[in-house]
């Protein structure tokens, strides 16, 4: 999609009644760096988690690498909107009006509905997802995601944490697995720590751990949810600098923090999240040194 | 009848107590055997998402298991599954399996919600991780969930054991046969020695009691065990 290896198009979630996410569209490119700041409760880990689908689009598409991840969004393809019944009776009814203005309508209306839109928007529907569609435990494998909490598997060593899922999803033997294993925790100096279990590890150790544990997957892109705020101060240096190590590196990153330094020195873009929408996105330089939007000004003053 | 009477008596038949200790506790360890693979299977259904019509039908049919035999005596358990075996299959040279199978049905539903409560004390985030790495939901539950589960009821589960190894005395109301033989459970076995013997019947009564004490003895020391065992997996 439009050469991003992940792209986020009109996303809406709601949790109940409580509209969390108004429409966010984004793309990420390959090899690109992209912090995420914004207020608690802007939404940030919302869009984050549906980029893998911990949470599910309530509307809208996530596509990875050309992949549709979540069900087709109707709205947003003019081609099976016109393919509607909806479509076909206003266009009928209004004698060759224009049919962007149509669309529009329709989109703004959300006057589809599925059940009655005929057999070929039900075709184009079916044949559109068939022909992207990418299953969703088969893209989690290709996306890391590293939690504030860490979330290491408390039954088993570091290794087997590492090993688990390339093992169980048959993307590594166990013998590549181990040594894949044992040469990202030469990376990071935990080599002794291979048979330990995780209650017995530091706060930064462990989610160093988790980073590794992540980067044992060989992923295409790797997702941080705050990922330093759970630690003790004293910690934080060294999980920011295993970052900075990754984007060097040339890890695709998505990051949620708070750690402005962080967005400064290793981001190529920041985006702005202000009540469930990217109110302002551009490069460091541009959102530090010259806000547009009252609510980043505001933000920055707070956090600088 | 003097005591030291009595107590020749109960040596006497050491070996038929014996016997029957052995039906009591085979009954019991295949009970729960059965017991907690069906508690894992009904929790895993009652735990699971409800995305689809059939884990919906499933769950309906787990909570009505759970609530019926939850909701209903041991011992009518039992003589439902005993007569109904009587009425099926006429001719059972070895009837072992139907206490077997009634009280890890029974045990089953119990079993059921101890894991179940196992499941839901377990960190969320456990299964995001999981799942952001591509896993299943089932393999998720199986290789990181279940097991954490299961380390936190250790201590119910044995609970509920040790219920259940006291409770098969209750098998006494049916007939056990091996073979076509009748054989007793330990409290059969007390039982039918006292009518026998109606002078020794208390000392045989307390003799039972105190082999059941000495099992649930064990399984405690042996609970201990485990816990500490399993304790020293997080050092
Ligand atoms: N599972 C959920 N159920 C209900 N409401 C939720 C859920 N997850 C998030 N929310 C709500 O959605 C809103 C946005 O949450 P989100 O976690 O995306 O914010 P955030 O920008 O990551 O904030 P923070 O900086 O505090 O992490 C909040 O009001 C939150 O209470
Ligand atoms: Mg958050």
């Amino acid at each position: 999609m439009n050469g991003n290896l992940i792209e986020v198009r009109g996303l809406y979630k709601y949790f109940g009644k409580l509209q969390v996410l108004k429409g966010v569209s984004c793309g990420i490119k390959k090899g690109e760096r992209v912090v995420v700041l914004g207020a608690s409760g802007s939404g940030k880990s919302t869009m984050l988690r549906c980029m893998n689908l911990l949470e599910k689009p309530t509307y809208g598409e996530v596509w990875l690498d050309g992949n549709l991840l979540t069900p087709v969004d109707p709205y947003l393809h003019e081609e099976i909107i016109t393919a509607s019944r909806t479509y076909k009776k206003m266009q009928a009814a209004s004698n060759g009006a224009d049919s962007a203005e149509l669309i529009a309508e329709i989109k703004k209306e959300d006057l589809l509905h599925e059940k009655h839109e005929g057999a070929e928007y039900a075709r184009k529907m079916k044949a559109f997802f068939r022909e992207h569609y990418l299953d969703e435990n088969q893209a989690r494998a290709k996306v890391g995601m590293v939690f504030q909490h860490f979330n290491l598997f408390n039954n088993l060593t570091v290794l087997e944490n590492m090993t688990l899922a390339p093992v169980e999803l048959k993307l590594k033997t166990k013998e590549e697995a181990e040594s894949k294993a044992m040469e990202l925790l030469s990376m990071i100096g935990l080599t002794d720590k291979a048979n330990a279990y995780p209650s017995t590890l530091s706060g930064g150790q462990k989610q160093r751990i988790a980073i590794v544990r992540s980067l044992c997957m060989d992923p295409q892109v790797m997702l941080f949810d705050e990922p330093t705020s759970a630690l003790d101060p004293e910690m934080v240096g060294e999980v920011l600098d295993l970052m900075k190590r990754l984007a060097a590196e040339g890890m695709t990153m998505v990051v949620v923090t708070h750690e402005i330094g962080f967005a400064r020195e290793v981001a190529d873009r920041v985006l702005f999240m202000a009540d469930g929408l990217i109110a302002e996105s551009g490069t460091p330089d541009e959102i530090f040194g010259a806000p547009k939007c009252e609510r980043l000004r505001t933000f920055l003053s707070k956090v600088l | 009848m003097t005591f030291s009477e009595k107590i020749a008596k109960l040596w006497d038949l050491r070996g038929l107590f014996g016997e029957s200790l052995g039906y009591s506790l085979l009954i019991a360890f295949g009970a729960v055997v059965l017991g907690f693979i069906i508690g894992v299977i009904l929790a895993v259904i009652r735990i699971a998402p409800k995305t689809n019509p059939v884990i919906k039908a499933l769950d309906k049919i787990a909570v009505l298991y759970i609530t019926v035999i939850r909701g209903t005596p041991t011992l009518v358990q039992l003589l439902i599954l005993y007569n109904s075996v009587l009425v099926w299959f006429k001719r059972m040279p070895t009837n072992l399996l139907v206490p077997i199978i009634a009280f890890g049905i029974n045990s089953g539903a119990y079993m059921a919600e101890i894991i179940r409560s196992g499941i839901s004390a377990v960190d969320v985030g456990q299964m995001e991780a999981g799942r952001s790495m591509g896993l299943s939901w089932l393999i998720t539950m199986r290789r990181v969930i279940i097991p954490q589960a299961i380390k936190t009821v250790v201590p119910t589960i044995f609970n509920e054991i040790i219920i259940l190894v006291k409770e098969t005395s209750v098998v006494s109301y049916i007939v056990l046969k091996v073979n076509s033989i009748q054989k007793y459970d330990l409290l059969g076995m007390a039982e039918k020695q006292g009518l026998a013997t109606p002078a020794c019947y208390l000392v045989f009564l307390f003799f039972a009691a105190l082999l059941y004490l000495t099992i649930v003895m064990l399984l405690t020391f042996l609970q201990h065990l485990i816990e500490r065992r399993l304790k020293k997996n997080e050092r």
